[in-house]
């Protein structure tokens, strides 16, 4: 009996294996060589697809590097570094996030350093500039006439715009907290006097996100709105009645940045790819298809037309969380 | 397991069905199955691999053609000089060239002519995509940096428009290898389109690659299925690119030079879920032959075990003493079973009878030893009359009463005393009372002789073996004598007829059996003798007497263990009865008229110790009879107990 059953399990053995055998045999790819850990990086990017993907694919057309790309928004991939997620490359967001979170990064000071804006660099080189973004205000050029038209920041708490501005939540848009520190800074009213005269000026109501100011404003359900530059132009480029106001009382350009993560596998590419984007063709893509304005001081680029606040980004990254508790609050 | 199952019937007749029935079935399926999956795949794949040939064939082609036009665009010397000199009066003749070169490929692709910074400057399509194009990125640099006019290919990168999926450029170069425009052509998913139209069907995807896997095209479950950054991902990871992904087998293959790659999903034949449908219809029966084999495990179980239970229930009850069970069996039962069930009745019928006629027997052997128990009643008062008269006959003169008495009573209380058997001494003496009262009786008529050698005195013999043949020799041998003579002489003589009788009937076969019986429950047989001697009231005399008998059979000497124990009675009186003689040989107790004792001896002693021993009687000249005891003295007396009481 024990014998039997062994029989009939040996049989039933070798039939499966004689089934899985005849499947097993499949051409092995020769097609591609296996991927190298040394032809390989990984970036986390908070940039839209427009702006990363000719970027990262011309990086990979000229160096042979597979890059990995992870996109998202920018606290949520830092996040994700803090937390220790395999990456080698921040890349996106402005630079008082990156100021933030320094001692995850790795750092490294550029070969372009030298021909790099010294408006906003990293102290100890944690992060490399990208672009420079400048903040300004926008309005629908239908609906608002020139003569009305919101010159700086201090018309827009005149009470004139009460519930007509588009803002974004600073407590979820980087760009968005930037604006009001730009703001409070801009206005030397004070932080408190700032804060409370805005959030009476926006009626309690902010968009979800910073894509969503310039939509309102197209759309006509606000008629102000303050965004980024880039965003502004692309939407002008794309045929839409909106106005760039740059702010009389001046505004800031705090760039995003880029930022190799502290120990990373592929120090070598990240470095490389650090070098690319601030390298000329980069920049240059970026003033001429992304709207943005380069960081490199011997580019030759449209005069700017607008007065610069001396932004103080460290008190910036200080007053962070007081401002978003506050800000909070006000506009409960 | 093994024990669980052999503990029943029906557990071994289940399992045994079902082995038989679920392995063959499973096998077979299974292999039918595997084999049917195996060769499906086979033969699918060889398809598939047919068709992806033939996709990488047109495709090859296609770029073959689209690299050979460039090429000759790039090294036209109308459209160098137009592009080196810039004058925009050529435009008609370049265009010309420029519509004939590529008439072949124009549904598929578009082509155009840019100059060395970047500008459009003629354009097949009617509205062309982009004035200018960066030279410091992308697809012109690559052609720049290619530094001779050969295509190169890079998937389109451009936002603005983004049905552009594939550029291809070659840079025109002038006499010193300096570049001085390009000839680009972009492709649309119309031109991929045109290319792969009607290669594949709607089940099918197709997806082109560039080297980084990054998808160009694609089209069908392709598309739907987002393969290419599936399979990118497989790269990233390490694993095979080729698996399957969602029931579609993924084939890839490379576009030689131009460095693309292209991917072909064919839907799996036999899917995971055909199998998993296969694999359920063949559990569905594989549950249905275990239900099966449970119910004919349990009909065919029945209807074996229900008599054979009937059978063990009938044969508990007769181990408790139901005799009178009996199986009831249907009587359309001819086979093994029906036929045990009858041969159990019988047996049981017949037992039943057999225990019947014991207890009868039994019945009746009670009835007699309450009324031996009835006729021994008191003996002691008998004894103690008889020593009363002894001494009044003492106190009157009168000596002949007294040893009357005295003889009576020692014959009495050995004639009934508990033990089957005495010493031959003790038997003589006995003997040796019956004289001398007889003498008494007859007033010394005759003379009495006893010739006991001193070596058989210990023989154990059946009580009141000689006494009966004396009695005989004086009532009926010495009738009408004035002076007789009665001689009992013992002696040993060689075991003849045991010899004689071997040939046919082994004698020790019953002393074997008798000894062994002995041997197994020696102690209790005596004890239980002891016990059913009524007269015998305490088990001490028993066990002393016991004692004795053992004593007396170590004294025997071994010489005269096998020998035969002759007591020969002899009297000179009239001799006989020839007719009494002959019914002693023939062992008949039909007319026992007369002589009862001789008679009653004989069949003791045959009893006892077999057919080989018994009485012989003869008459003896002049005048009288001998009658000749053979008995065997190697016998035991306990061995004998037994039989003498029942």
């Amino acid at each position: 009996m024990k014998r039997l059953m062994h029989l009939v399990l040996i049989f039933l053995l070798c039939l499966s294996a004689a089934c899985t055998g005849c499947r097993g045999k499949s051409a092995e790819d020769a097609l591609l060589p296996a991927l190298e850990d040394s032809d390989r990086l990984i970036v986390f990017t908070s940039h839209k697809e427009e702006v990363y993907e000719p970027i990262i694919r011309e990086f990979e057309e000229r160096t042979g590097i597979w890059v990995e790309v992870t996109d998202g928004g920018t606290a949520e991939l830092l996040d994700r570094i803090a937390a220790g997620e395999e990456c080698d490359i921040m890349f996106g967001g402005g630079v008082e996030s990156y100021e933030s979170c320094k001692e995850y990064f790795e750092p490294y000071r550029s070969s372009e350093a030298d021909l790099l804006s010294a408006e906003y660099v990293s102290d100890g080189d944690f992060w490399t500039v990208f672009t420079r973004l400048p903040i300004v205000l926008i309005y629908n050029s239908k609906l608002v006439d020139v003569s009305e038209a919101p010159e700086g920041f201090s018309d827009l708490l005149s009470g004139d715009w009460d519930g007509m501005i588009a803002f974004a939540d600073p407590a979820n848009s980087g760009s968005s907290y930037t604006m009001l520190v730009t703001m409070i800074q801009a206005l030397d009213l004070g932080v408190d006097e700032t804060l409370g005269a805005f959030a009476g000026a926006l009626d309690g109501e902010m968009a979800e996100g910073s894509g969503d100011v310039a939509d309102q404003v197209v759309s006509g359900k606000r008629l102000v709105g303050i965004t980024l530059e880039e965003t502004a132009r692309k939407r002008i480029l794309a045929g839409d009645d909106l106005t760039i106001v740059y702010p009389e009382e001046g505004t800031s350009a705090v760039p995003d940045g880029c930022a190799i993560v502290q120990g990373t596998s592929h120090l070598g590419n990240a470095k490389q790819f650090v070098d690319f984007i601030v390298s000329e063709d980069v920049q240059r893509l970026a003033v001429e298809t992304m709207s943005r304005r380069s960081v490199r001081t011997d580019f030759e680029q449209e005069e700017e037309s607008f007065g610069l606040i001396d932004f103080d980004l460290e008190l910036a990254v200080q007053w962070r969380e007081k401002i978003l508790n506050e800000w909070a609050e006000l506009m409960k | 397991m093994k024990t669980f199952i052999g503990k029943s019937f029906k557990r071994e007749l289940l399992f045994g069905l079902l082995l038989v029935s679920l392995i063959p079935l499973v096998l077979c399926s299974v292999f039918l199955i595997e084999l049917f999956r195996v060769k499906l795949t086979d033969d699918s794949r060889k398809l598939d691999l047919e068709e992806a040939q033939v996709v990488n064939g047109t495709l090859l082609d296609f770029f073959d053609d689209l690299d050979e036009t460039l090429e000759s665009l790039a090294s036209d010397a109308l459209i160098a000089e137009a592009l080196a000199t810039g004058r925009s009066g050529m435009a008609t003749e370049v265009y010309a060239r420029l519509y004939e070169e590529t008439a072949q490929l124009r549904e598929k692709a578009e082509f155009e002519i840019y100059s060395a910074d970047g500008t459009c400057l003629f354009s097949v399509s009617s509205s062309p995509h982009q004035k200018t194009l960066p030279v410091y990125w992308g697809i012109l640099r690559a052609a720049l940096l290619s530094e001779t006019s050969e295509m190169v290919i890079q998937r389109a990168q451009n936002y603005d428009d983004e049905s552009l999926l594939l550029s291809a450029a070659s840079a025109v170069l002038d006499e010193n290898q300096q570049c001085i425009g390009y000839v680009t052509a972009f492709m649309d998913e119309d031109g991929f389109g045109e290319i792969l139209n009607g290669l594949f069907g709607n089940q099918d995807g197709f997806c082109i690659l560039d080297e980084f896997l990054e998808t160009v095209y694609s089209a069908g479950t392709a598309n739907s299925t987002q393969i290419g950054s599936i399979l990118k991902s497989r790269y990233l990871a390490g694993e095979h690119l080729q698996e399957d992904y969602e029931n579609n087998r993924v084939y890839m293959m490379s576009l030689g030079k131009t460095g693309l790659y292209f991917a072909l999903l064919r839907p799996v034949v036999l899917t995971s879920q055909t199998l998993q449908s296969m694999y359920s219809v063949l559990f569905w029966m594989v549950l249905a032959t275990t239900v099966l084999g449970i119910f004919l495990s349990a009909a065919l179980s029945g209807q074996l075990f229900r008599p054979i239970r009937a059978l063990k229930e009938a044969m508990e009850k007769v181990q408790k003493g139901q005799l009178d069970t009996q199986v009831q069996m249907r009587a359309d039962r001819p086979d093994e079973l029906g036929e045990l069930a009858i041969c159990f009745n019988r047996m049981t019928l017949e037992l039943k009878q057999y225990m019947e006629t014991q207890v009868g027997q039994q019945k009746q052997l009670d009835e007699t030893r309450i009324a031996m128990m009835q006729a021994q009643l008191n003996p002691h008062f008998l004894y103690n009359t008889l020593d009363t008269i002894k001494w009044v006959a003492k106190e009157n003169g009168i000596p002949e009463i007294a040893t009357l008495s005295t003889r009576l009573a020692r014959l009495l209380r050995t004639s009934i005393s508990g033990s089957q058997f005495l010493s031959l001494r003790e038997e003589m003496d006995l003997v040796d009372c019956y004289a001398q009262i007889q003498k008494i009786r007859f007033e010394g008529r005759f003379v009495f002789e006893i010739s006991l050698p001193q070596e058989l005195c210990e023989i154990p013999v059946p009580k009141l073996i000689v006494q009966p043949i004396v009695e005989n020799a004086v009532i009926h041998g010495l009738k009408d004598c004035e002076q007789g003579h009665v001689c009992v002489r013992a002696f040993l003589a060689p075991d003849l007829c045991a010899e004689t009788y071997s040939g046919s009937r082994p004698e020790t076969q019953p002393q074997m059996q008798m000894e062994r019986q002995c041997k197994l429950h020696p102690e209790v047989q005596n004890e239980r003798q002891c016990k059913q001697q009524p007269e015998v009231q305490n088990e001490r005399r028993c066990k002393q007497q016991l004692a004795a008998q053992t004593e007396t059979r170590s004294e025997l000497q071994s010489e005269i263990r096998n020998k035969v124990l002759m007591i020969e009675v002899t009297d000179d009186g009239c001799g006989m009865d020839p007719q009494i003689m002959e019914q002693l040989k023939r062992e008949t107790d039909a007319h026992r008229s007369g002589h009862i004792g001789l008679y009653n001896v004989n069949t003791i002693l045959r009893l006892y110790y077999g057919e080989a021993y018994g009485l012989t009687a003869e008459r003896i000249s002049p005048c009288g009879t001998k009658v000749t005891i053979r008995m065997p003295v190697r016998k035991s007396p306990n061995g004998m107990a037994d039989s003498s009481v029942i």
